[in-house]
């Protein structure tokens, strides 16, 4: 230990310049001693201190820091489901315009109307359109949420409408009339649909 | 305080609930999810599954005779609900509801809850709390106090802490609207009167605007949507939307694509709708509430005069018209900057938190403490007064904050306008503040012979800087200015308040790194019990000794016993 080795050196230094034999010497010897232990005492105590504290900062700094990056990366993803979900009334409106768009053009081809191969053509445009906003989506974990054919989830499902069927099962999704999306289980916008109710 | 003690603040609303905590001294809502309020609706699915909240109000279409809503509007009453085969009291369905928010807090929170403040409107019956505090039994919560809504609302705004002074609470929310005069006496808040309708609020306006986007529809294609519940649904929606965008500018548009077909052809719904149109629709609705603010005022043998302060509570208070109303039936400067929706029970929070003994904060928000607006002309009887002050962002508007009032010119020839943009509360404009001033020209009436329309647009950020622009819709161009406000956040009170609290810490010695060192180790030594009982003893004394040396200040004293400390540490440790 450095702060042994220093008590050494001084004390050998102390003893060269004094008379070993004489007795009043070497009380004052034990005193110079006693008095530098207690000083390197003491500084120990200081630094070990000080090395305690800083590794206790560090890692309540680096603690921090990891709850820091936790919370932006959450405020991230939260805002970019945000953004994306602003956009789902935009695709709503590209589906019902493939959906009325597709009635046209079924009218016009039964009509015999050579228009009809065009705005088949000009509608895949658009569905082409929609599958890469639903992509989009997709890359971020939202997908829309199964409907029609499937039983009543309340959370997932909307229930607007109601219809009486006996060929089919109570709960049981009929039509949906606006589409719901979900990340995972977290619901974005749940989906409005039309279930069969038998039971008065 | 230890987890045990916790106690949550709920606002146990007729459609909506929430609940909140405080934590580190300021009231927080705790969310179920990404919901911060959920709906106050029970159900039993078809599966015998028991739904609260959105799930139930989910299949409310589905099944209504076993779904419950509004359950509140019944409390204290001794009707009953059946669901499937069981029958329940008013308080067991409320309960469903509370056991609900008690499991969001404990999500929250990772520890159970087992007491609460809850709210109730001040005109409830004694039969109704006490049926509120059964309901909260019920759900294992110990309802340690039922406070007033208005009472809660004032606590969020920390007012039970300020002068004594009297309040008036203004709560228009989705539903209902109460109106409520509040007297706070030495830090004790007690309700003088109250007065409301039951069925007022935000859906109301947002039927209206819905009507008015069907019968635009029906004017330009001739269908009428009434029997087409999908395009309805769409047009409330977008009425609601529509709503919220208009307290903030005065235009927006409504754009709703493919909404219905006539003879196979797609018909669309593209409308501007101003700020002044949705005005005119709610003005009687909204008007009937200023009587109720008389009423308020004159059960509790008052006056407007005897007023300090006014509070804006629920979302519908977003609009500005309501805060025009408002502050001209009381003279006073509408205050909303907590959260409307969220005050209720963010108040019942920091009731908990008073109750539990817990240390609570102001709830800090940023706001802009001085109006900020433009000069304008106004038309008054007499002919045109000139350096008027027209306000964009009232004082205590909470920051960030943007918004956009449309002007016009004063004569159809007039191409050019010079905006100057001040800070304060005269009414004169040139006894305010100038900030700044700039001048767009080239102006374009939209139509010849008309007046042209200006939007002057004020985006204050969060450091106080004030973006002006004016946007002309007759040419579409556009000009801005960056002008900075000033921004004191303590008011004068705060800060005799601050001083006052320093000046209570008493200066004493301190010790210097060394010194503290020592201390520490023989804190810790003495901790470690390896110690003789008068080894320990001795140690113990020292420590009180530089204590007590500290405190008096005696720096010679200090020294002597942090060397006598070294001197009995080394000995023993060495």
């Amino acid at each position: 230990m450095s702060h042994k080795r220093h008590v050494w050196e001084t004390v050998s230094n102390f003893l060269s310049q004094q008379n070993p034999l004489s007795g009043d010497g070497l009380a004052r010897l034990e005193k110079e001693v006693s008095k530098l232990g207690r000083e390197q005492y003491k500084a120990n105590t200081l630094a070990q201190t000080q090395l305690e504290r800083l590794e206790a900062a560090l890692q309540t700094l680096q603690a921090g820091l990891d709850r820091q990056e936790a919370a932006r990366q959450e405020a991230v993803h939260k805002a970019r489901l945000e953004v994306l979900k602003a956009l789902l009334p935009v695709l709503d409106g590209l589906e019902a315009g493939l959906k009325s768009g597709a009635l046209h053009a079924y009218r016009l081809y039964r009509h015999g109307s050579p228009e009809a191969a065009t705005l088949i053509a000009w509608l895949d445009g658009q569905r082409l359109l929609r599958d890469r906003l639903l992509a989009l989506l997709a890359q971020e974990g939202i997908r829309p949420i199964p409907t029609v054919g499937h039983p009543f989830d309340p959370y997932r499902h909307v229930a607007v409408g109601t219809v009486q069927d006996p060929s089919r099962l109570d709960g049981q999704i009929v039509a949906e009339e606006r589409r719901g999306y979900a990340a995972g289980d977290q619901v974005l916008r749940y989906a409005e649909v039309v279930v069969v109710r038998n039971k008065s | 305080m230890t987890k045990e003690e916790t106690i949550i603040g709920i606002d146990l609303g007729t459609t909506f609930s929430a609940v909140s905590v405080v934590k580190q001294g300021r009231p927080v809502i705790l969310p179920n999810r990404q919901e911060r309020i959920i709906p106050s609706v029970v159900s039993l699915s078809p599966q015998g599954e028991w739904l609260v909240g959105t799930p139930a109000l989910n299949q409310w279409v589905l099944a209504p005779e076993s779904t419950v809503r509004s359950i509140k509007r019944d409390m204290g009453t001794d009707r009953t609900v059946t669901l499937g085969r069981h029958t329940f009291t008013p308080q067991e369905i409320s309960a469903f509801i509370l056991r609900e928010l008690k499991r969001i807090a404990e999500a929250n929170l990772g520890h159970p809850v087992r007491r609460a403040v809850i709210t109730v409107p001040a005109y409830f019956s004694d039969a109704a709390r006490q049926a509120t505090k059964d309901a909260g039994q019920i759900a294992g919560l110990e309802v340690v106090r039922i406070i007033n809504e208005p009472t809660a609302a004032a606590l969020a705004y920390g007012l039970d802490r300020e002068e004594d002074q009297v309040v008036l609470v203004y709560d228009l929310g989705g539903g209902t609207f109460d109106v409520s005069l509040v007297e706070l006496v030495k830090g004790v808040v007690e309700v003088r009167a109250s007065h409301g309708n039951t069925h007022l609020g935000g859906d109301d306006f947002d039927a209206l605007l819905a009507e008015h986007l069907r019968q635009a529809f029906e004017k330009q294609h001739g269908v009428d949507l009434r029997n087409d519940r999908k395009a309805m649904a769409r047009l409330v929606r977008a009425a609601e939307k529509a709503k919220i965008e208009l307290s903030d500018r005065p235009f927006t548009w409504v754009r709703e694509e493919y909404l219905a077909e006539k003879r196979g052809k797609p018909l669309h719904l593209e409308l501007e709708v101003s700020r002044r149109e949705f005005e005119r629709m709610i003005d009687s609705l909204i008007g009937s509430t200023r009587t109720s603010i008389q009423q308020a005022l004159s059960d509790a043998n008052m006056t407007v005069k005897d007023l300090d302060k006014v509070l804006l509570v629920g979302g519908s208070t977003y609009i500005p018209a309501v805060w025009e109303l408002v502050a001209d039936a009381t003279n006073l400067q509408p205050r909303q900057e907590v959260h409307p929706s969220e005050a209720v029970a963010l108040g019942a929070g920091v009731q908990a938190a008073i109750i539990a003994g817990q240390p609570i904060e102001a709830i800090l928000v940023d706001v802009t403490p001085h109006s900020l607006g433009i000069e304008v002309a106004e038309m008054t009887w007499r002919g045109w007064a000139y350096d008027r002050y027209s306000v964009l962002l009232h004082r205590n508007t909470t920051i960030p904050v943007t918004k956009e009032e449309v002007y016009y010119t004063l004569h159809p020839d007039q191409d050019t306008v010079h905006l100057k943009i001040y800070q304060g509360e005269e009414p004169v404009a040139s006894k305010n503040k100038l900030l700044g001033d700039f001048t767009i020209t080239g102006l374009k009436p939209e139509r010849p012979g008309e007046l042209a329309q200006v939007t002057v647009k004020f985006s204050l950020d969060i450091n106080g800087i004030l973006h002006v622009t004016a946007h002309d819709r007759g040419s579409g161009q556009e000009k801005g200015i960056t002008v900075a406000a000033s921004r004191e956040r303590l008011s004068q009170e705060q800060i005799s308040q601050a001083q006052k609290r320093l000046a209570e810490t008493v200066t004493s010695l301190s010790l210097d790194e060394a010194g503290q060192a020592m201390v520490d180790r023989a804190r810790k030594l003495l901790q470690s019990k390896k110690l003789a009982p008068q080894e320990a003893a001795d140690l113990a004394e020292a420590l009180n000794m530089i204590d007590q040396a500290r405190r008096r200040g005696d720096q010679v004293e200090l020294d002597n016993w942090l060397a006598e400390l070294t001197d009995m540490l080394y000995d023993l440790e060495e």
